[in-house]
């Protein structure tokens, strides 16, 4: 699932592009070491607009009716390697972000991490753990498999954790989670199947096209448990330290997060606090706050200027747009 | 100057791809390379530009030996024309995949511009240069292939299956554009009619050996020759 | 599959605009990019209750949409899949938090809906501001703008590969679906017994398309620390461009001039 802009504040957006830009710069540092990087690049590409278009495939679900789709991370991921995979669906995600509308620029980071980095390395890691010992088709299977419905679990349960920090939903963290959680099994399935389908194709067709991690173990970038692993536990903590960094200077923001994921128990009190509450937010989003106070001292009235200040506003930017509008066409038609 | 001598290639020690093969292309000639598909004419283009490297013999172009230390001098002498030109052109515009080459061959700026806007003049498509490459038409995008390998002002030419995908008329163009561009040419393809309108000498590939080479006469009137290998007469033949 | 035809006319469209030759079109990249940043931030950043102050925010894409003669309606497809989105994940608010602000006509306005309208405002401002960069600018120049922010050069590379390649491979995702489905009629998708070899085998293809692209790339000198893009003048236009814009959206973003204004009519 594509999150957009509205969905994320700038503390969560930021803190996912630079977690998000790190993991990226990371795949960059590791690529250059590899002996076939050159070829690397137009690959990155040209792979990376395929599983676009593969994306737009619609695959019917035996027994459902229903169709599902390909993400793709761990596709791209087996024929590239992690670090190529995740560098490529960084493209695909920053095209649909900017030309289709999927996402949006604020979001990426967070787009990056839930459906690129989860695919790309998590899968890749249970991939290889999985490959250890050679190939064969029961273990593409397996692991396509398995990777799927791990990396979307994790892309889900990011999803759910992004949209609470940035406060933009009521929705309790429970009820939330339970609804993303099963979804995405069900999708991770699919994923994994037609994953596994292709993937099994390929290694009929030309094996040697698959990231086989024992083989060039030694001269391609190592990708060891461990490394993962602190890789993985760096980046939590870059991401909740630097969450909860920028979010303190927005005193209400976290307070107000955290207290509906631990379980929101307090709307009763709130309610008779609802006057002080609200002036807590005029305080702290308006600058002039003297302004709105200075003649008039109830909320009600400071809304009510707002109301009247906006309808006007909005109806004169209307009244303009039209007129310009009609002088363009009568522009137009003189032209002609 | 282009010399084979007794080049053969393989993937692996089992097929041979190329076997003992041996041809020489003296400078300003255009020459066809023949035969039906998976011949093996793609390879030997290949092999020219180091793209693979042979695995027995020897290539010289201009004195120099196709080997990985010499690549960088011989790619910039030759031209290769891709079949599809969807491979070809990966920039976003018409302008920035012209400049490509001489770009990355570190040349000022100013000298970019000229080559790349010289180039754009010679096939005579200056008027494409801002558009993207996904708004082209295939006979446009075969000539902005063309002039991407111009701006590197190579002595030598090479097309892979140039007519394929062509209609008649850009077909046309094309063959007008060939015999104009100065240089060595080689072009391979099936399509006769082209090499015979074209070529001064031929060169026949089956299976990966030269079954004959001479002048473009004597070959492609041979019909027995053209159909024992997989080809026909070219049609301005044929009908007489 | 109508999302393929849609994706390719979309191309085509922003590929139109670009050439429409606006007063924006002529702009730098970087300062376009980064305005679309700043907007972004200091949208997202308004906190959920100060419906004032999101709407205020439209002021500025309205600005731009006549200045730039950018109809927003070429956007509408968009917004309503991003609007479906955001009403998914915030439907819960007017359900959850009702906490009554005031009455108008004795209905009462609750904070969770204040919150919830917010919400899809923003959600739409937020894909109408980042439509406006790509209508008014070309992928060279938003990768140029990129290369100005030290995005690595190999990145860059990949992204505007990618872009180049997708309108090639959705054309070739349409001809397998429509062969496919002159001989399979009345399927909605790709039955799972094809999966396999119909995804597989277009992979296959791609992963030669690939290496090709890789030896034309090779043939004509490509190194990955090049940058290819041509260079693009930061004007005075384009600062007092920017100047403009960023106090713009300061004081739209920190100053209630809705309530001033109303004021005066108080």
């Amino acid at each position: 699932m594509h999150m957009s802009d509205a969905l994320v504040s700038p503390a969560v957006g930021t803190t996912m592009l630079i977690a998000s830009g790190l993991a990226a710069a990371y795949s960059i540092k590791k690529i250059k070491q590899e002996d076939d990087f050159k070829k690397k690049i137009p690959t990155m590409g040209v792979m990376g607009a395929f599983v676009f278009a593969t994306q737009m495939v619609n695959f019917t679900i035996p027994g459902t009716g229903s169709s599902g789709h390909l993400c793709g991370g761990l596709l791209l991921s087996a024929i590239l390697g992690p670090y190529g995979g995740f560098l490529s669906m960084i493209g695909v995600l920053l095209i649909q972000c900017l030309f289709f509308a999927d996402g949006g620029l604020l979001a990426l980071g967070g787009n990056i991490w839930n459906m690129a980095f989860y695919g790309c390395f998590v899968g890749s890691l249970i991939w290889k753990l999985i490959m250890k010992n050679g190939m064969s088709k029961k273990k593409i299977i397996v692991s396509s498999i398995i990777g799927s419905v791990v990396a979307l679990q994790l892309g889900a349960f990011s999803v759910v954790i992004e949209t609470m920090l940035s406060g933009v939903t009521e929705l309790p963290f429970g009820v939330f989670l339970t609804a993303m959680q099963p979804i995405h099994l069900a999708i991770g399935l699919v994923e994994g199947l037609i994953t596994a389908g292709v993937l099994c194709f390929i290694y009929e067709a030309r094996p040697e096209m698959l990231w086989s991690p024992t083989q060039k173990m030694d001269k391609q970038s190592k990708l060891s448990y461990s490394k993962t692993i602190a890789i993985l536990v760096c980046s939590f903590i870059i991401i909740g330290g630097g969450i909860s960094l920028l979010a303190s200077s927005n005193p209400d923001g976290l307070e107000w997060s955290i207290e509906k994921i631990t379980g929101d128990t307090e709307i009763e009190k709130k309610e008779s606090n609802i006057y002080t509450e609200t002036e807590k937010i005029q305080n702290a989003t308006a600058i002039l706050p003297d302004y709105a106070i200075k003649n008039n001292d109830s909320i009600i009235g400071t809304s009510i200027s707002g109301i009247i200040g906006c309808g006007i506003t909005v109806i004169f930017l209307i009244g303009l747009g039209t007129i310009i509008k009609f002088k363009r066409k009568k522009e137009k038609v003189k032209d002609e | 100057m282009i010399k084979v001598e007794n080049v053969s290639f393989s993937y692996d020690k089992k097929n041979t791809i190329i076997s003992n093969i041996n041809f020489s292309i003296n400078d300003g000639e255009t020459v066809g390379l023949i035969g039906a598909n998976g011949a093996g004419k793609s390879t030997i283009l290949k092999l020219l530009v180091g793209l693979e490297l042979n695995t027995q013999g020897e290539i010289t172009i201009d004195d120099l030996k196709v080997q990985k230390d010499n690549l960088t001098k011989i790619r910039q002498k030759i031209g290769y024309v891709f079949q599809d030109p969807d491979n070809q052109l990966f920039m976003p515009t018409v302008y920035e995949d012209v400049a490509f080459a001489p770009k990355n061959y570190k040349f000022s700026p100013e000298e970019v511009h000229k080559r790349t806007i010289e180039s754009l003049q010679k096939v005579g498509i200056e008027e494409l240069k801002d558009k993207p490459i996904f708004q082209l038409s295939g006979g446009q995008k075969k000539l902005v292939t063309i002039a991407t390998v111009l701006s590197m002002e190579p002595d030598i030419l090479i097309f892979d299956e140039p007519t394929i995908a062509l209609d008649p008329k850009n077909r046309r163009k094309f063959i007008y554009l060939v015999q104009a561009l100065k240089g060595t040419k080689i072009i391979a393809s099936h399509d006769l009619d082209l090499i015979y309108d074209t070529c001064s000498k031929v060169i026949l590939i089956a299976n990966g050996k030269i079954i004959a080479q001479g002048q473009t006469k004597t070959i492609l009137e041979d019909k027995d020759l053209l159909e024992n290998n997989g080809l026909e007469l070219p049609l301005s033949l044929s009908k007489r | 599959m109508n999302k393929i035809e849609n994706a390719i006319y979309q191309i085509d469209m922003f590929d139109k605009q670009i050439n429409q030759k606006s007063i924006f079109n002529q702009l730098h990249p970087l300062f376009k990019l980064l305005l679309t940043f700043l907007y972004l931030i200091l949208l997202t950043s308004i906190n959920p209750y100060d419906i004032f102050t999101t709407i205020a925010m439209g002021i500025y894409l309205f600005i731009i949409s006549i200045v730039g003669n950018l109809p927003i309606k070429n956007c509408k497809k968009q917004l309503k899949v991003v609007l479906l989105l955001l009403i998914i994940v915030g439907i819960a608010n007017p359900i959850i938090d009702r906490r009554v602000i005031t009455y108008i006509n004795n209905i009462p306005i609750t904070t969770g809906m204040i919150s919830f309208i917010t919400l899809l405002i923003k959600g739409s401002f937020a894909l109408i501001n980042t439509y406006f960069l790509i209508a008014t600018t070309s992928i060279e120049s938003i990768c140029y703008a990129l290369k100005m922010l030290h995005l690595p050069n190999m990145l860059i590379i990949v992204f505007m590969l990618i872009y180049r390649y997708i309108t090639v491979f959705l054309k070739q995702v349409e001809d397998i679906w429509t062969a496919y489905s002159m001989r399979a009629p009345k399927q909605k998708g790709v039955h799972y017994t094809a999966w396999k070899s119909l995804i597989g085998s277009f992979m296959l293809r791609s992963i030669d398309r690939a290496q090709n692209v890789y030896e034309s790339m090779e043939l004509r000198g490509f190194s990955p620390d090049m940058f290819l893009l041509e260079k693009r003048k930061i004007n005075v236009r384009s600062v007092s461009y920017f100047t403009i814009g960023v106090m713009l959206l300061l004081i739209l973003r920190f100053i209630p001039i809705f309530n001033m204004i109303g004021y005066i009519f108080i």
